[in-house]
C-alpha cells in the first residue's frame, strides 16, 4: 500500500493528540499546576497542525533518516509544546521552555522504551503493521506516561523540578540543559547507534540518559536542600544573635534606670516629708513616662516578636525591622497572641509576608513622616496579616496589581503579581487592598483549615 | 442622646472618668449621657440588653476577670451594638492598639497613668465620636456592603470601578479606586442586585458606567477613571457605545 501525503497527514493527526494529551499531563504534573481547560482546547489544533504538516511532508520524502531533519522535527514538536504550554499555564518563558524540552524528551524516551517489544521495524506500507503502529504509538505511549505522572505525583518530584529550575527569583541555567533535552536524547542515540535504526530509537541508550539526568537532578535537589538548611540555620542564628542583642540593651537601661531611680527616690521622699503633693505626683508620672519610654517600648516589640513561633517568619520579621532600623523608620510590630499555624505553608507565608513589607517599607521611605505597622492576629479560626504604611499620596490601589506596574519606574513591581498567585494557590485566603485616612493597607486572611465555608454574603 | 458605658475595676479611675466625661458633656453641650458605670463586664453586657441605641464605651483593657479581657468584652459588645465606638483605658502606653483597631474597629485607647492626660483623651475622644456622628449624618452616599472573611466592608458604590470573576471559583474581584479585595460571590448576584448603573461587559467584567472613561474600540478595552482597563465583549458593544454617546 503507497501512502500519500493527506493519508499520511491525517493517520498522524490521532498519534499528535496522542502527544498533546501526554505532554498536558507531563507538564501539569512537573509544574504542579492545573491546566487552564479553555486553552488547552484552543492550542490543540494549531499544535497538532505545526507539527503534523512537516513531520508528514518529511516522511514522505523519506527524510527522516538524516539526524539533521530528525532534529528539526523534534524541535518543531518542542517549539509546538512551548507555545502551547505558555499559553496553558501561564508560567515564564524560560519555564515553559524547560518544561516542554523535558516534557518532548519524556514522550520520546517512553516511545523508545517500547521498542524494548519490538522484533523489527514497521513496514508501514503493509495495513496491519500500519495499525499495529498507530497503536502502540498512541496507546504506548499514553499508558506509561500516566505512569510517569503517578511517579511524579507520588514523589513530589516537581518540587525538586521546580527547585533545580529556581523559583521566581534566581536566575539559573538549568532550562537550556532541560530544552536541550530531546536533541540531546537524538545525539546520543543517533551516536551509539552505528546507524542501525530500530523505529528510530536505542530504548537502552533512552533510558540510562533518562536515568542520568534523573540522578543529576536529584543530585542538585539535595545540594539545594544542603544550602537551604544552612541558610535557615544562618537566620536562626542571626537572630537569636538579634535576640540577645535586644535583651542586652534592655538590661542595660533597666541597670541605668535603677540608678537613677534612686537618686529620684531620695528627692521625692523628702519632698513627701515637706507634703508637696503635687511635686510628689509629678515624680510618680515622670518615673512611669520614663520607665516606659526607655525600657517598655524595647520589651514590648520583644514580646510582639516572642509571640511569632514560625522560626522562618520570625528571622523574616527580625530582618525587616533591622532594615527599618537602618533606614529610620519607625516599623511596629504587633502580635498579641501566639501566632503558630499560619494556614499555608510557611515558605509561600514568608514569600507572601516578604512582598507585602517590601513595598511598605519602600513606601514608606518616600514619605516624611513615614511609617510601617505590621500586625498578626489569629482568632482561633482566621488568621490576620495587616501591613500599613503611611501614604501621604493617592495610590492607584487597582494599578499596582498590574504585572510589571509601578510607582517607581520600570523593572520594579513584580511583587503585587507574584503576591496574588501565591494567594490564588490558597482556597481559603483572600487579600485585600486599600488606602484610608493617610495609610496605605495591605490585608492577607487565611481562614485555618477546618473552618466553614462561606456561602454567598452579598447584601447592598 | 448617645449613651456611655465605663467599665474599669478600679472604682478610683472609674469616678474620675465619670466625673470628667460630665463635665465636658456640660461644657460642650454634648447629647450624651452616662447610661452605666460598672467594674464587672457582666454588667456592661446586661445593660445592653434593652438597650438597642449607638453607644459610647470606655473599657479597661486589663479588666481582673475570668470570662472576659477588655478585647473579648469589645467583641461581645461589637455583637450587640456593631456600629458603637469603643475607646479603650489603658494603665501601659505600649498597648497593641493596632490590633483592637482592626478587630474592634475601636476609636482610640487613653492612658491613665497621668490624669491631666487621660482627661484630655476623654475630651479627644468625645469630640471625634461628635466629629464621626456629624460626618456620617452628611453623608448620603449609598454603600456597597460586602464580608470579606469575616469582616464587614462598606465601600461607596461611586467609588467602585468594575467587579471581576476572580481565579478561584465564586471568587470576585472588586476593584476600587481606593481599594481592591477579593470575596466570596457571584457575579449574576451582584448583576441583579447592583441595577442600572451597573453593566456586564464581558463574561468576567461587570463594570460601572459612571466610572468608565473611554472605550479603546480597537483593543475592546474600557478605560476606566484612574487608568485601568478591562476587556469588553462583542455583545457588549453596542450597549457601550450607547452610553458613551448620550
Amino acid at each position: 500500500m503507497e501512502l500519500d501525503y493527506f493519508t499520511i497527514l491525517l493517520l498522524n493527526i490521532p498519534l499528535m493528540l496522542s502527544v498533546y494529551l501526554v505532554s498536558l499531563v507531563l507538564t501539569s504534573s512537573l509544574l504542579d499546576q492545573k491546566p487552564d481547560k479553555k486553552s488547552t482546547l484552543i492550542f490543540i489544533i494549531p499544535c497538532t497542525l505545526l507539527i503534523v504538516f512537516p513531520a508528514s511532508l518529511f516522511y514522505r520524502l523519506d527524510l527522516f533518516g538524516s539526524l539533521f531533519i530528525s532534529l528539526i522535527e523534534i524541535y518543531l514538536e518542542t517549539a509546538a509544546w512551548v507555545i502551547a504550554a505558555k499559553g496553558i499555564f501561564h508560567i515564564r518563558w524560560r519555564h515553559t521552555f524547560a518544561a516542554a524540552g523535558l516534557s518532548v524528551f519524556l514522550c520520546r524516551t517512553i516511545s523508545s522504551l517500547n521498542g524494548i517489544f519490538l522484533s523489527r521495524n514497521f513496514d508501514l506500507t503493509v495495513p496491519r503493521d500500519l495499525a499495529v503502529y498507530l497503536f502502540t504509538e498512541s496507546c504506548g505511549l499514553v499508558l506509561p506516561a500516566l505512569f510517569i505522572v503517578w511517579v511524579i505525583r507520588k514523589n513530589k518530584l516537581s518540587e525538586e523540578y521546580l527547585s533545580v529550575l529556581g523559583g521566581e527569583e534566581k536566575a539559573s541555567c538549568w532550562w537550556l540543559l532541560f530544552f536541550a533535552l530531546p536533541g540531546l536524547d537524538m545525539i546520543v542515540v543517533e551516536l551509539t547507534n552505528e546507524k542501525v535504526y530500530l523505529n528510530n530509537s536505542n530504548p537502552i541508550v533512552s533510558a540510562l540518559l533518562l536515568l542520568l539526568i534523573y540522578g543529576i537532578l536529584n543530585y542538585t535537589f539535595r545540594c539545594n536542600i544542603q544550602k537551604e538548611r544552612i541558610h535557615q540555620q544562618m537566620i536562626s542564628l542571626n537572630q537569636q544573635k538579634l535576640y540577645i542583642q535586644n535583651l542586652e540593651t534592655v538590661q542595660k537601661e533597666v541597670r541605668h534606670f535603677r540608678h537613677d531611680f534612686k537618686n529620684m527616690m531620695a528627692g521625692a521622699s523628702l519632698q513627701a516629708e515637706e507634703g508637696n503633693l503635687a511635686a510628689v505626683r509629678k515624680f510618680i508620672s515622670g518615673v512611669t513616662d520614663d520607665f516606659e519610654r526607655q525600657v517598655g517600648k524595647q520589651i514590648f516589640q520583644i514580646t510582639q516578636t516572642g509571640n511569632i513561633q514560625i522560626t522562618e517568619l520570625k528571622g523574616l520579621l527580625i530582618l525587616k525591622m533591622t532594615e527599618a532600623q537602618e533606614k529610620k523608620l519607625p516599623f511596629r510590630l504587633e502580635v498579641p497572641n501566639p501566632f503558630c499555624d499560619p494556614g499555608m505553608s510557611e515558605r509561600d507565608l514568608c514569600r507572601a509576608v516578604g512582598i507585602l513589607l517590601d513595598n511598605a517599607l519602600e513606601a514608606a521611605e518616600t514619605e516624611d513622616n513615614g511609617a510601617v505597622t505590621a500586625i498578626f492576629y489569629d482568632d482561633g479560626e482566621l488568621i490576620h496579616i495587616i501591613i500599613r504604611n503611611t501614604a501621604a499620596e493617592t495610590v492607584p490601589v487597582s494599578r499596582i496589581w498590574e504585572d510589571g506596574y509601578s510607582t517607581k519606574g520600570s523593572r520594579r513591581g513584580n511583587g503585587l503579581p507574584s503576591f496574588r498567585q501565591i494567594v490564588n494557590r490558597y482556597d481559603q485566603a483572600a487579600s485585600c487592598t486599600r488606602q484610608e485616612n493617610g495609610f496605605f493597607i495591605q490585608e492577607l486572611i487565611i481562614r485555618k483549615t477546618g473552618g466553614k465555608r462561606h456561602g454567598s454574603n452579598l447584601s447592598v | 442622646m448617645v449613651p456611655i458605658y465605663l467599665c474599669d475595676d478600679e472604682p478610683g479611675i472609674r469616678r474620675a472618668i465619670r466625673r470628667e466625661i460630665e463635665k465636658e458633656i456640660l461644657i460642650s453641650g454634648y447629647d450624651m449621657e452616662i447610661a452605666a458605670e460598672c467594674a464587672a463586664p457582666e454588667d456592661v453586657l446586661s445593660s445592653l440588653q434593652n438597650n438597642r441605641r449607638r453607644g459610647i464605651y470606655f473599657l479597661d483593657v486589663d479588666l481582673k476577670n475570668e470570662r472576659y479581657t477588655g478585647f473579648t468584652l469589645g467583641q461581645a459588645i461589637r455583637r450587640e451594638d456593631p456600629r458603637g465606638f469603643l475607646i479603650y483605658v489603658t494603665a501601659f502606653r505600649e498597648l497593641a492598639f493596632e490590633t483592637f483597631r482592626y478587630q474592634l474597629e475601636a476609636l482610640d485607647y487613653i492612658v491613665k497613668d497621668d490624669p491631666e492626660e487621660m482627661f484630655a483623651g476623654i475630651r479627644r475622644c468625645l469630640a471625634s465620636v461628635v466629629e464621626r456622628l456629624q460626618s456620617e449624618k452628611e453623608d448620603s452616599r449609598k454603600y456597597f456592603t460586602v464580608k470579606f472573611m469575616d469582616t464587614v466592608r462598606h465601600i461607596p458604590i461611586d467609588d467602585i470601578l468594575f467587579f471581576e470573576t476572580g481565579a478561584k471559583s465564586h471568587r470576585i474581584i472588586l476593584h476600587g479606586l481606593k481599594e481592591r479585595l477579593d470575596f466570596t460571590g457571584s457575579i449574576q448576584e451582584l448583576q441583579q442586585d447592583l441595577g442600572q448603573q451597573f453593566l456586564r461587559i464581558h463574561r468576567a467584567y461587570l463594570a460601572n458606567v459612571n466610572q468608565i472613561k473611554y472605550l479603546d474600540v480597537k483593543e475592546r478595552k474600557v478605560i476606566f477613571s484612574n487608568g485601568e482597563a478591562c476587556w469588553f465583549s462583542r455583545k457588549a458593544k453596542q450597549e457601550l457605545l450607547r452610553l458613551n454617546t448620550v
